[in-house]
């Protein structure tokens, strides 16, 4: 009763014109840079983040959030039309969406593809607005110990669910935790590793890292392989489904609610994941696998409702625990730190505007993404026919704004520079940037809390594994282990999401 | 002009370069008072990331030498067109607070549209003044943001 009392105060955030407006600017944001092949959500958060500087956090933060769960729909239109998954938790639907298009069937396949996302975010929300309070609550009680333990976890998990070997994503991952050490020692205030540079001593600029690593990489690495998309233009009274579909579709979307929500609480490509298993789920429930590949409305459903029902479990470790488990929700805590506000159990009794009105606005971005997606698909498609050309220089340019615009520091765009030519190198030899920058992210709080605990133990580092909070930290890794195990047994192909990435 | 790396060499390449990053932040970190483990001091950490990064990068070594006498392929890197982008982006970088924000992405735009998208240098010039000029309108007066004027500043 007290969380749909918060939740009507919410929607009271979320209706407020300035929320509204920029909820819509979000979601629409989101599904362009979902559609757009070399952009997604990341590079879309990025680039605007600067621009929120100047808006209320709660207008901030809901446009974000907005981007964000926006280019999960936009990202499908591409997979369905192209056969080119506009974000890479669209890659499963090449498979059946692009058949089905090709069948003259673009239509429904969009049809369902947008159906199913709404279902699966809307319904994730819902999980969300349950979990969270009383998760919330239990994570009040625990010290530095555990925060260690969890945080070690969270970075842990990232090493076993990532798309490359997991040495590599080990030394992604140290990388990203000694770059947090650069700037003010939180403890004595001692500059470490700042050369004198009075611009370092609040440590790298994560905005200039995630535009560099992401954003630039992504550009270069796009330039390698230039080329015209020819897209297939549906339609609008192609659109409506017959009732076989609906009928297929249902339980698909049914599953890949259930899927997507559990997978997205997994640090690490859950968004990608979830999608791999529920299409393998699909094709073993089945009665006619063998139409899967060549235009089942459920290889469509399933998947595509699964990527999105990951956007809201997805935040309940960044909202409750401060935890980012995809750097796009990395983003998002970087844009609530900038605001004054610590995303953590607190968050819900000291900003309960924020925290409800974020709940709220995501049920509203999720129907304005179904009302705008279906009638503006051929406008969608049309921006698939700007040459890179012309949209790489000025994403470029917008990114040097994005950048410059955070701190007016020159540093920072020669960090931009200079990560942007690193990501590419590493991006080459299948190295996964995204845990060098959840790293990077966390770095500082797993310090604070290792050196906190250090301290009260006197040294001694048995008080990492004493305690319930310990305890229950470990049986979730077991948990995230069988879920894994699951995933693999289904079939999911570790080389499918690195070939994307 | 076309460069290209065994897919194994590059694994080598970024396993020395993670060595020496692991070596540059120790050695800097072990100069800071690193204290004991009842008494962390600002060094402890990074000196403890730095020693693991560099057993992590050295089993990278091992690996990479391993993975030698598979035919792991070759990659190409840094094709002319990326390269361009590069340069453009540096130089762009190195005008953006010396001359300002407008000549700036002017070079940057034009060099881009240029080798990019294929237009002659008299479109290539005046497409990159119109696309500044909408985002001068569109970040500095819509959206307040502060960019450095150059030549616009007021003596």
């Amino acid at each position: 009763m007290e969380t749909l009392g918060y939740l009507i105060d919410g929607f009271g955030v979320a209706f407020h014109w300035s929320s509204l407006f920029y909820c819509f600017i979000g979601v629409l944001w989101g599904t362009m840079v979902g559609v757009l092949p070399g952009l997604g959500p990341l590079a879309g958060m990025s680039l605007l983040l600067p621009l929120t500087f100047t808006l209320d956090p709660s207008s901030a933060i809901i446009m974000l959030a907005g981007i964000f769960y926006g280019a999960m729909y936009g990202g499908s239109t591409t997979s369905i039309l192209v056969r080119i998954p506009g974000e890479s938790a669209s890659v499963i639907t090449c498979i059946d969406g692009y058949e089905m298009a090709r069948r003259g069937r673009a239509g429904p396949a969009l049809m369902i593809s947008a159906l199913g996302s709404w279902v699966g975010g809307t319904v994730s929300i819902v999980g969300l607005m349950l979990f969270a309070p009383p998760l919330a609550e239990a994570m009040l009680s625990i010290g530095p110990p555990a925060e260690f333990m969890l945080i070690t976890l969270a970075i842990l998990v990232l090493g076993f669910v990532s798309s490359g070997p997991a040495i590599k994503t080990l030394a992604m991952i140290l990388l990203g935790l000694l770059l947090a050490t650069v700037g003010l020692d939180p403890i004595t205030a001692w500059p470490r590793f700042t050369f004198g540079a009075l611009e370092l001593t609040d440590g790298l600029s994560f905005v200039a890292l995630a535009i560099g690593l992401f954003g630039v990489s992504e550009i270069l690495l796009s330039l390698e392989r230039m080329e015209t998309l020819n897209a297939i233009k549906p339609k609008l009274r192609d659109l409506m489904p017959r009732w076989a579909d609906i009928r297929d579709s249902a339980p698909a979307i049914g599953r890949g609610t259930v899927v997507g929500f559990v997978f997205g609480i997994i640090p690490g490509i859950s968004h990608i994941l979830s999608t791999f298993v529920s299409y393998a789920i699909e094709k073993r429930l089945s009665r006619t696998p063998e139409q899967f590949g060549k235009g089942a409305i459920a290889g469509v459903a399933g998947p595509e409702t699964a990527n999105n029902a990951t956007t809201g479990s997805m935040m309940i470790p960044l909202l409750v625990m401060g935890i980012p488990s995809i750097p796009s929700t990395a983003i998002l805590l970087s844009a609530l730190l900038i605001h004054g506000i610590q995303p953590g159990p607190r968050m819900m009794t000291e900003h309960p505007d924020i925290f409800w009105g974020l709940i709220a606005s995501m049920y509203l971005g999720n129907l304005m993404l179904l009302i705008l997606n279906l009638p503006l698909v051929g406008t969608f498609v049309n921006l698939l026919r700007i040459p890179y050309g012309y949209l790489a220089p000025c994403v470029l340019l917008i990114s040097m704004i994005g950048v410059y615009a955070v701190n007016a520091s020159m540093l920072d765009l020669w960090l931009m520079a200079a990560f942007g030519l690193i990501g590419y190198f590493l991006r080459k030899f299948a190295f996964d940037v995204a845990p060098l920058l959840l790293a990077l992210v966390l770095g500082s709080r797993l310090e604070l809390s290792f050196r906190h605990s250090l301290a009260i133990s006197n040294g001694d580092f048995s008080i990492f594994v004493h305690g319930p909070a310990a305890k229950l930290f470990l049986a979730v890794l077991i948990l995230i282990l069988v879920l894994q195990g699951i995933a693999w047994r289904l079939g999911y192909r570790k080389g499918a999401v690195q070939d994307v990435n | 002009m076309k460069l290209a790396l065994e897919h194994w060499r590059g694994e080598f390449v970024v396993g020395c370069a993670l060595l020496a990053t692991a070596g540059g932040f120790g050695a800097l970190a072990i100069d800071m008072s690193v204290g004991d483990f009842a008494m962390p001091g600002p060094g402890l950490f990074p000196l403890l990331l730095a020693a693991l990064l560099a057993l992590v990068a050295v089993a990278l070594l091992v690996r990479a030498t391993r993975v030698r006498s598979a035919a792991t392929g070759r990659v190409d890197l840094l094709p002319s067109n990326v390269l361009v982008a590069l340069c453009s982006l540096a130089v762009a970088t190195a005008l953006f607070e010396s001359s300002g924000f407008l000549i700036a992405s002017m070079a940057l735009l034009s060099i881009l549209f240029r080798a990019l998208a294929g237009l002659a240098w008299p479109r290539a010039t005046l497409a990159g003044a119109v696309a500044t000029g909408v985002a001068w309108m569109l970040f500095v007066q819509l959206l307040g943001v502060q960019l450095p004027r150059g030549f616009l500043t007021p003596v």
